[in-house]
């Protein structure tokens, strides 16, 4: 957990005091996008190779749609009052 | 982006099922899962970094700027709750899959971690289905309620994947409201989610 803050922050304070050369800025979208794809493939592989979890999917991804859809129409409703006041 | 998100889940999945992957990857998917989420966390801080228009909107707006973030952060975590409770599941389970707040890689990692591998991959759904949306709905929303309306969707993923949206929806208004959300947000996650699960 502290080396996931730690990661972040890190990034955080290089992005800040460095001055990327704008030809370098392109390569780092690239290599997050490439970090993203052998993550998100990584965690696939461990829910294939999950025999049991694999033959859950169906059913868990109609209640992933639902949470989803909670927490989405909850958070609209928390703007919903900060909305009015500054249309006002 | 889509493309990338569903691509590389769904062949990873396939790959893993096939059992054709090297045994010396497999082995190492933990650490190969925690190397890559590391060097993706410092390069999204580096984005945020760069981007100084977030903290000068934080100074600007003052602590009001914090009420967004602050209100989104809750009601998601309600929501998730509500909808749990109709699907019949724990609260505390459905209300940190709901403090993911969008951030998917994070959520399926923490949830598999301190939790189950299956409240992960629940978590994971749930939090790409949450973006889905809010690429989906910020257009829709920010003609209809307005632009914070439209924020708020999109949760901790208004730093990054979402901010593009957000910034053609409401004509650049809106781009340093949705950096501030997404920044707090994605602080706060890693800080949230465990504690609704434990508290």
């Amino acid at each position: 957990m502290l080396l996931i803050l730690a990661a972040v922050l890190l990034g955080c304070l290089l992005g800040a005091l460095l001055a990327m050369p704008p030809p370098l800025l392109p390569w780092l979208d690239r290599l997050m996008a490439a970090g993203l794809a052998v993550l998100l493939f990584s965690m696939g592989v461990r829910i294939g190779g999950n025999p049991q979890l694999l033959s859950s999917l169906p059913a868990l991804g109609l209640k992933a749609a639902v949470l989803a859809a909670g927490a989405v129409l909850g958070s609209v409703l928390a703007a919903w009052p900060l909305e009015q006041r500054r249309s006002r | 982006m889509t493309v990338l998100v569903v691509g590389s889940i769904v062949a990873g999945i396939a790959a893993g099922a096939s059992g054709l992957l090297p045994p010396a990857y497999v082995g190492r998917v933990e650490a190969v899962i925690e190397g890559a989420l590391l060097l993706v966390l410092l390069l999204a801080g580096v984005g945020v970094g760069r981007k100084r228009e977030a903290w000068e909107a934080l100074r600007r707006l003052g602590w009001r700027a914090l009420l967004l973030p602050a209100g989104v952060a809750l009601f998601s975590v309600a929501g998730a709750m509500v909808a749990g409770a109709v699907l019949r599941m724990p609260l505390r389970e459905a209300g940190a899959v709901g403090a993911g707040l969008g951030w998917y890689s994070l959520t399926g990692i923490l949830l598999t971690r301190i939790h189950s591998a299956e409240l992960g991959a629940l978590g994971f759904l749930a939090n790409v289905a949450r973006e889905l949306i809010a690429i989906a709905s910020i257009p829709v929303l920010a003609r209809r309620l307005g632009g914070l309306a439209a924020v708020s969707t999109g949760g901790a993923t208004t730093m990054d994947v979402t901010l593009p949206v957000v910034a053609r929806a409401t004509r650049g208004e809106m781009t340093a409201v949705a950096l501030l959300q997404g920044t707090c947000l994605t602080l706060l996650v890693p800080l949230l989610l465990p504690l609704i699960l434990h508290w």
